[in-house]
């Protein structure tokens, strides 16, 4: 079989071109890879073996090539000649290949060993790195945590109290924003500035500077460092200052706190005087007050307690209560119970049971009222117990003085009824007996009788004196007269031959005083009599008379009083006979009424004075008389009344008096006198008979009214109409009641004169020849 | 791991050893191929093409007992084998060329025309004339092979 060798031909030619071109490409190509790589021995071997096949097939293609074109012109000579240099360069290049192609173990050997070293170095390198990078991270993780500290120290450092740092050199070097709102500091950058720059103060360069003694080696001193204000009054710090250390642990430095205590020094103060102020208020108060905790321990006591306990503040405190406030029952004797028992038992404010005395440090026996409260703070839990009380000693003293007086006022009204009606019933038993006397004479059988009679009748009078004397609640006819005369003649009068000394000290210019001089004489021979009477086997009664500007007992008072002492030394008074001393009908003596002292302390009480009576221990009884002195500095001279003319002028009188044996008896001895009487029982029928007699003109020269009638008009308003009818009528006032201010002051009612009741035939002449005789 | 390396050398040198005995084994053949004349004779050539081949087996052994792998090695070994191929074509060639008898090519002036093919040695050695066809696609497969190399470098 033939075959065309065209196919050979374009075959060779066409696959050499290609060939070529490949060639050529892949020289590139594994160039531009071994440029990547420069490092790697394995791609230096793999571009120098393609270098090998490029240039084989460069040579081979390019022979083949040159040697068709040699052919296709007929030049096949001429590749003959050359045909031989082609192959020996086609050989060549199959040695240079083979050499690579056995050469590839050692390059790859090297490059394996590069690869491991490279592996190995890489991987020591990537431990490494990652190590590096570790200990980056780690590093920058402290970086950042160290920024962060710093940012929070700094946060803090910031937003802490005022702080500054300063070196031994007292320079600022370091200061927070607190700090620098409140005291100046050096901008950064600049020189820093002293401490005793930035905030002078009285500690600066002196030993007791905070710095330099913590430099001196104290751990801590505080003081107080006053900032002054601008517009306002300043603040004051609490200055606290530390060592600074290094991390060596050296004191480089101080740091120094400033807490704001201005609020809570104001407080101090407030709170201070606060205290103060409770404390006055509490030591002010007139009240003793005392306060314990919870353990009955005394906290605080006032000073009325220490004066009522006799203990003293700081001798108090901390003791029981029971030790300093000993109160028993002062009818039993026994201890009362302890009031912190009871507030703290009962949660509630206690009172003491009544009679409880206080028994002093000093054995005094003090009858106080108390009562205790507990004392709770805001969650009303108890804290403590106050007790108060007070002194009721005087109080009690007023009580029972105004028991007595409203006892002997009750007494006194029944006695003053009494001795009214008993008065009217002496009037007529008087009269008739005084009227039959005189109309008898002396000579009669019968007369003595009737002058016993008299005299019996006389002591009743005298009774229903005294008794309508401490019954009545109106003025005394008084007098402005010297004490002095009135004290020594009664005192005379009752000492005499009783064998008691009489012993009277009298000031010199002794004021006056204004006193009915009947009743003052009854009262100083009443209280003698009972010294008298206290000492049968002798003794000595002591007087004195004294002015006294301020009397004891009577603070209201703005008077000057005479302060009259009566003293003896008898066996004196006990307890119990001075609490009734003053009572009505109460009396020691057998025979005696019970009515002196009682009268003579209403005497003395009408008069605006006081009557009290003390018994010292181991002395006498001892009286003791104040009476408000006069205004007037003269003396009243009684005025003289002559003895009446019983066989006067005999006179037309009309007598009123709803009693119709008092009517009549007057009728009598008026008509014994040669006087002619009408007898009317009120006063409206009085007024009645005056106008009929006017109308008549018979007029009445005398009319003689009953002070008070009862159910009817008495005299004293009746009074008034007699003298519109006849401004010239001439009225006499006539009562039993003599103590009746009408009796006293009776011009001041309309009375011409007046009689008391019951009255005898002189007392009556006396009374009714003064009233005509006197305009 | 160096007694294994000692080992492969070993084995190489004996293999290099056993072609150079085969080579000198044959003096007459190598003489009468001979066909650069001159100072470059078909022997050398025909070595060189052993040496060629030889070293592209090597290369192969070394590859196949290496770790190389991946991308641009697949393409790298067909361009070995297909050299390999073309290194025995061209061999085959070279020496069936010296023996060809010269009546069966057709020359028109001093031109080859055709060759007319008696058997399959003729037949061959007209395939052997046509030896591109496994050369290109070698140079195709280095240039794909150095195309991934490059790419993945």
């Amino acid at each position: 079989m033939i075959v065309s060798w065209a196919p050979v031909i374009g075959v060779d030619v066409i696959g050499s071109f290609l060939t070529l071109i490949a060639a050529c490409v892949c020289a590139y190509l594994s160039w531009d890879w071994k440029k990547k790589g420069p490092d790697d021995i394995f791609r230096d071997y793999i571009f120098l073996l393609t270098l090998a096949f490029v240039f084989f097939a460069v040579s081979r293609s390019f022979g083949h090539l040159v040697k068709q074109y040699l052919i296709f012109i007929d030049l096949y000579g001429v590749w003959q000649r050359i045909a031989p240099f082609s192959g020996a360069v086609n050989s060549a290049s199959f040695i240079v290949i083979f050499a690579f192609g056995i050469y590839f173990q050692r390059f790859e050997k090297v490059h394996l060993e590069l690869s491991e070293y490279k592996d190995n170095l890489e991987k020591l390198v990537g431990e490494r790195t990652r190590e590096l990078e570790q200990e980056n991270r780690e590093r920058e993780k402290a970086q950042h945590e160290l920024r962060e500290s710093n940012a929070t120290l700094e946060n803090i450092f910031n937003s802490a109290l005022p702080m500054c740092i300063t070196s031994n050199d007292f320079d600022l070097i370091e200061a927070n924003e607190a700090y620098t709102n409140i005291w100046p500091v050096s901008p950064k950058g600049e020189k820093p500035m002293k401490c005793f720059d930035s905030r002078p103060g009285s500690l600066c360069h002196t030993t007791a500077c905070p710095m330099t003694l913590v430099l001196e080696g104290m751990e801590e001193v505080t003081c107080e460092t006053f900032r002054p204000g601008r517009d306002t009054n300043g603040k004051t710090y609490l200055q606290t200052t530390r060592p600074f250390r290094d991390a060596d642990g050296n004191i480089v430095g101080t740091v120094t706190s400033f807490q704001d205590i201005t609020e809570r020094k104001r407080a101090i103060e407030e709170l201070a005087a606060e205290r103060e102020r409770l404390a006055v208020t509490l030591r002010s108060i007139g009240d003793g007050v005392i306060t314990t905790n919870t353990e009955g321990r005394i906290v605080m006591m006032n000073k009325v307690a220490e004066q009522l306990c006799g203990w003293s503040q700081q001798e108090a405190v901390d003791r029981p209560l029971h030790e300093i406030f000993r109160i028993v029952n002062e009818k039993t004797g026994r201890p009362c119970p302890n009031p912190v028992d009871l507030v703290m038992k009962t949660g509630s404010i206690v009172a003491l049971e009544n009679h409880t005395l206080l028994i002093a440090r000093d054995g005094a026996r003090i009858s106080i009222a108390d009562s205790g409260a507990p004392i709770r703070d805001t969650a009303s839990s108890i804290k403590g117990v106050v007790l108060v009380f007070r002194d009721v000693t005087e109080k009690q003293r007023i009580e029972q003085e105004l028991i007595k007086t409203q006892k002997l006022e009750s007494v006194g009204i029944l006695a003053g009824g009494i001795a009214h009606d008993f008065n009217n019933i002496l009037a007529a038993i008087l009269g008739n007996i005084d009227l039959a006397i005189h109309r008898l004479g002396e000579n009669e059988r019968v007369a003595p009788l009737l002058v016993e009679a008299e005299k019996a009748s006389l002591r009743a009078k005298g009774l229903t004196q005294q008794l309508l004397t401490f019954a009545k609640g109106g003025s005394p006819v008084r007098r402005t007269v010297s004490i002095e005369g009135i004290i020594r003649d009664s005192a005379l009068f009752i000492l005499r031959g009783s064998g008691i000394s009489c012993e009277t000290d009298f000031q010199e210019d002794l004021w006056l005083v204004d006193i009915d001089p009947g009743q003052m004489s009854q009262v100083i021979q009443n209280i003698i009599l009972n010294a008298r009477e206290a000492m049968p086997d002798g003794g000595n009664v002591r007087i004195s008379c004294r002015n006294s500007p301020e009397p004891a007992g009577e603070p209201t008072s703005d008077r000057d009083f005479v302060r009259i002492t009566i003293a003896d030394n008898g066996p004196g008074l006990d307890r119990a006979v001075m609490d009734k001393l003053f009572d009505p009908y109460f009396t020691t003596k057998n025979k005696g009424t019970g009515l002196g002292l009682s009268i003579c302390h209403s005497i003395i009480t009408q008069h605006g004075g006081t009557l009290t009576a003390s018994s010292p221990p181991g002395s006498g009884a001892v009286f003791t008389i104040l009476l408000p002195a006069s205004r007037s500095s003269e003396i009243a001279h009684d005025q003289e009344i002559s003895l009446p003319d019983f066989a006067g002028t005999p006179a037309r009188i009309l007598v009123m008096d709803d009693e119709e044996m008092v009517s009549k008896v007057a009728r009598e001895m008026l008509q014994q006198l040669g006087h002619e009487v009408v007898l009317v029982k009120d006063g409206q029928e009085a007024i009645d008979c005056y106008r009929q007699a006017l109308d008549q003109g018979k007029r009445f020269d005398l009319v003689i009214m009953d002070l008070t009638i009862p159910g009817g008009m008495g005299g004293k308003e009746a009074v008034g109409h007699i003298r519109t009818l006849d401004k010239e009528a001439r009225v006499l006032v006539a009562s039993g009641y003599s103590n009746d201010p009408v009796m006293s002051s009776y011009r001041d009612y309309g009375f011409c004169g007046s009689v008391i009741k019951p009255f005898m035939l002189r007392e009556l002449a006396v009374s009714v020849q003064n009233a005509l005789v006197n305009t | 791991m160096q007694a294994e390396g000692r080992r492969k050398q070993a084995l190489s040198g004996t293999l290099c050893a056993f072609f150079l005995f085969v080579a000198l084994l044959l003096p007459q053949a190598a003489w009468a191929v001979q066909q650069h004349g001159g100072a470059e004779g078909l022997v050398s050539h025909q070595i060189g093409h052993l040496l060629f081949i030889f070293g592209m087996f090597f290369l192969l052994y070394r590859l196949h007992i290496s770790v190389q792998s991946g991308p641009g090695w697949r393409e790298f070994k067909l361009f070995v084998w297909l050299i390999i191929c073309w290194n025995f074509l061209t061999f085959y060639g070279h020496w069936h060329r010296e023996f060809i008898d010269p009546a069966k090519l057709l020359t028109m002036n001093g031109k080859t025309t055709g060759f007319m093919i008696s058997g399959p040695m003729d037949l061959l050695f007209y395939f052997s004339r046509l030896d591109h066809l496994l050369l290109v696609p070698a140079f195709l497969f280095l240039l794909m092979a150095l195309t991934r190399w490059r790419k993945t470098a």
